[in-house]
C-alpha cells in the first residue's frame, strides 16, 4: 500500500521533471502552450524530497532510503516507457504545468 | 596506432568502458543473473525440495525432542557439536548440522530436518536448489578454491569502475535522463536501453558491487586464506565453525563426559527475553549452538544474525554454560560495526520486507538488461564498421548469446531437471545430488556451442527453448507435486505459486521475444545501416 502510494508520488514527481524537457514537453502538449520549467523542477523535487522524507519516517532510516531508491528507479523507468509509448498519459500532468 | 590513443578525457572514459564491460560479460551477466535469483533463494529451495513445502499456521517446533531424534540417529557415532536452526517464515522447518567425531559415508557432519510438528526426520535434501547452488554460483561460481572468489571480486570491482566511467562516457546524462526511443535504428535502441537501466539502477549496482566487495573483505581479512581454501566446500558447517575459532571467547573441551539431560528451549527463551527486555520489543533467535556436546565444558550459544524487519545484521550472541545456566559471554553490536552490518544486511537480502525484496528483485534484472545491452551494442557499433573481422565478430557474439539466453537457458533445464528427482528417473550412475548441475553446465556448454553454429538467429531459438523450458517447469511442478497454482494461490503457499507465476511470466516473455524476434530477422537479415554520429564506437 504504502510502497504503491510512493510509487505514483514518484512517478508524477518524474513526469513533471521529464515535463521540464523540451524534448518530452515537445510529445505530450507540444501545440498547447509553453511549459512552466522551474514550476515543474520544483514540483518534481519538492515531491520526491517529501517522499523520501515520508518513506524515512514510515519505514524508518535504513529501509526508507532503500525503497526510496528503488522507487524512485522504478518511477524513471516507468516515465521513460509511457514517454516513449503512451505520451498522450501524461497530458493531464502537462496541463497543470501549462503557462496561462 | 597506440592501443590508448591521445583523447579527451570522456574518450578514454569511454573506452575504458567498452573494453572493462565486454570482456567479462559472460561473468557479469552470471552475477547478475544468479544474484537476481537467489533474492528468493529460500522460495526456490521449498519449490525444488517438495518435501520441505508446507502451508499452515506459523510453525510451533518441539526444539528438545528433535535433538533427541537427532543425536538417536547417529547410529552410536559421537556428536561434537550441533548447529540448529529453528523454523522461520521463509524457511518452515527445523534444521540441524552435526558435527561427527568420526568420518561417516566421507562426511564429517550429518544433517536433519524437522518440516511443521512432525518429529520425523528427513535427510540431507536430494536438490541443491537456490541456496547450495543459484547462491554460491552468484558468489564463487561454483570454482574449486579460492579462484571464483577472486574472479567475483574482480567482477565487483569492475561495476565500480563501470558506473563511474559510464556516467561520465554517457554523453546527454541529463538530457536523456527520461529517454527512450523503440522506434528508432535497432542500435540506437539498444543503447537508448543500456543508458535508461544505467541511469535507473546506479544506484543499485553501486552500492550492491561496493557491499559485495565489503563482505569479501569481511571473510578474508578476518581469516587465513590458506584455511578458507581448505575449509570452503568441506561442509556447510565448518566455514561457520571456523569463523568462530577465530573468537576469544571459545573455550576448550574439558574432556571429561557429563549427560546432556537438561533441556535446550529454556536457554533460547533466556536470551530472547534478555534481548527483547534490552531492546524493547520482541526479539527472536534465529540461530542456537551447542559447542562441546556431551562434554563438561558444553556451551550453549544463542545467536541473532538476521532481524526481521531491519536491513542492518544484528550480531546479538549469548554463550551459557550447559551445567550451570550461567551466562559466559554476552555479545552486542557496537555502533562502529553498524554501517558495515548495514552494508551487509543489504546484500544478504534476509529481511522481512516483501515490496523491498520485489524491488531488489527487479534492480537485478535491470542489472541483466543493462549487461545484455551494453554487450549487445559493443557488438552491433563494431559489426557495422568491421567487416574486417568477422572471426572476431562471430566470437563474441557466440559469447554473447551463450552468456544471457544461455545461461537463462541452462537454469531452465536445471528446473527442469530438478523435477526428475521426484519422478526417480535419474540415469544410473548419477547421485540425485548431482544431477542437477550436471544437467546446467552441459546445457550452458551447449547453448555456446548452438549460438556460434547457429550466428544471428541464435537469440531467436534460445528465447523459444527458455519459453518451452520454463512453461515445461511449471507444468512438471502440477504433475509430480499436485501442487498447481490454484492450491497453492488459495492455501497460501505463496513460494510455490510465485516461483510458478514467474515461470509462466519468463515463459510468456521469453515467446513473445523469440516471435518478435522473427519478424526482425525476416526484415533485416543482417547489420544495420544508418549513420548517427553519436552511436561511433570508441575505436
Amino acid at each position: 500500500m504504502v510502497v504503491t502510494a510512493v510509487f505514483l508520488l514518484c512517478a508524477f514527481s518524474c513526469s513533471a521533471l521529464a515535463l521540464s524537457q523540451d524534448r518530452h514537453w515537445r510529445i505530450v502538449a507540444a501545440q498547447n502552450g509553453v511549459a512552466r520549467k522551474d514550476v515543474a523542477r520544483a514540483l518534481g523535487w519538492t515531491l520526491l524530497i517529501f517522499s523520501l522524507v515520508f518513506l524515512i519516517w514510515r519505514e524508518g532510516p535504513s529501509f526508507g532510503v532503500l525503497l526510496w531508491g528503488m522507487i524512485t528507479a522504478l518511477a524513471i523507468f516507468a516515465t521513460a516507457i509511457l514517454l516513449a509509448y503512451r505520451p498522450q498519459l501524461l497530458k493531464p500532468i502537462a496541463a497543470i504545468l501549462r503557462r496561462r | 596506432m597506440s592501443a590508448f590513443p591521445k583523447r579527451d578525457f570522456r574518450a578514454s572514459m569511454t573506452w575504458l568502458h567498452s573494453w572493462a564491460g565486454i570482456i567479462p560479460t559472460l561473468l557479469f551477466f552470471a552475477v547478475f543473473w544468479m544474484g537476481t535469483l537467489s533474492v528468493f533463494d529460500k522460495e526456490i529451495d521449498r519449490w525444488m525440495q517438495p518435501e520441505s513445502r508446507y502451508a499452515g499456521p506459523p510453525i510451533a517446533y518441539d526444539l528438545d525432542a528433535s535433538i533427541e531424534t537427532f543425536i538417536g540417529a547417529q547410529n552410536g557415532v559421537e556428536v561434537t557439536s550441533l548447529f540448529i536452526m529453528p523454523p522461520k517464515p521463509r524457511e518452515p522447518y527445523l534444521y540441524f548440522y552435526g558435527v561427527l567425531a568420526e568420518e561417516v559415508n566421507g562426511k564429517t557432519y550429518s544433517y536433519g530436518r524437522f518440516v511443521g510438528e512432525s518429529n520425523e526426520m528427513l535427510g540431507e535434501p536430494q536438490s541443491l536448489a537456490g541456496s547450495g547452488f543459484i547462491f554460491p554460483f552468484h558468489f564463487k561460481l561454483h570454482i574449486p578454491g579460492n579462484f571464483g572468489y577472486y574472479l567475483i571480486g574482480a567482477v565487483a570491482l569492475a561495476m565500480l569502475v563501470l558506473t563511474v566511467t559510464g556516467v561520465i562516457a554517457h554523453r546527454k546524462i541529463i538530457a536523456d535522463f527520461f529517454t527512450f526511443r523503440p522506434t528508432r535504428k535497432a542500435r540506437r535502441v539498444t543503447l537508448d536501453l543500456h543508458n535508461l537501466m544505467g541511469v535507473v539502477g546506479l544506484p543499485f549496482y553501486f552500492l550492491f558491487a561496493l557491499s559485495g566487495l565489503y563482505i569479501f573483505a569481511g571473510w578474508f581479512a578476518a581469516l587465513p586464506m590458506q584455511t578458507v581454501d581448505g575449509v570452503m566446500g568441506k561442509s556447510p558447517v565448518a566455514f561457520l565453525e571456523l569463523a568462530d575459532s577465530q573468537s576469544p571467547k571459545r573455550r576448550p573441551r574439558a574432556g571429561q563426559s557429563i549427560a546432556m539431560d537438561k533441556a535446550i528451549m529454556p536457554f533460547k527463551t533466556q536470551a530472547e527475553a534478555l534481548w527483547s527486555e534490552r531492546y524493547g520489543a520482541p526479539v527472536m533467535a534465529d540461530r542456537v549452538r551447542i559447542e562441546h556436546y556431551g562434554d563438561a565444558n558444553a556451551t550453549v550459544i544463542v545467536h541473532r544474525v538476521f532481524p526481521g524487519r531491519r536491513v542492518t545484521m544484528a550480531q546479538d550472541r549469548i554463550d551459557f554454560d550447559y551445567a550451570t545456566g550461567t551466562v559466559l559471554y554476552d555479545q552486542q553490536a557496537t555502533p562502529a560495526t553498524a554501517t558495515r552490518s548495514w552494508l551487509e544486511g543489504l546484500h544478504f537480502v534476509q529481511f522481512e520486507h516483501w515490496p523491498l525484496r520485489w524491488l531488489f528483485f527487479a534492480g537485478g534484472a535491470a542489472g541483466c538488461i543493462l549487461t545484455a545491452t551494453g554487450a549487445l551494442f559493443w557488438m552491433r557499433s563494431r559489426e557495422k564498421k568491421a567487416g574486417a573481422q568477422p572471426f572476431n565478430i562471430r566470437f563474441v557474439h557466440a559469447m554473447t548469446v551463450g552468456s544471457v539466453t544461455g545461461i537463462m537457458l541452462a537454469t531452465g533445464v536445471f528446473f527442469v531437471a530438478n523435477r526428475f528427482i521426484a519422478l526417480g528417473a535419474l540415469p544410473p550412475g548419477i547421485a540425485p545430488i548431482e544431477w542437477e548441475p550436471i544437467t546446467f553446465y552441459i546445457a550452458w556448454l551447449l547453448s555456446f556451442i548452438h549460438a556460434a553454429a547457429r550466428g544471428r538467429s541464435a537469440w531467436m531459438d534460445q528465447c523459444f527453448f527458455i519459453a518451452i523450458l520454463s512453461l515445461s517447469a511449471a507444468v512438471l511442478n502440477w504433475v509430480t507435486t499436485g501442487d498447481h497454482l490454484i492450491k497453492t494461490m488459495t492455501t497460501g503457499m505463496w513460494s510455490i505459486a510465485g516461483m510458478d507465476l514467474l515461470l509462466l511470466l519468463t515463459s510468456a516473455l521469453s515467446a513473445w521475444s523469440a516471435i518478435h524476434l522473427r519478424g526482425k530477422a525476416r526484415q533485416r537479415p543482417f547489420a544495420v545501416q544508418g549513420d548517427d554520429p553519436a552511436l561511433q564506437p570508441a575505436e
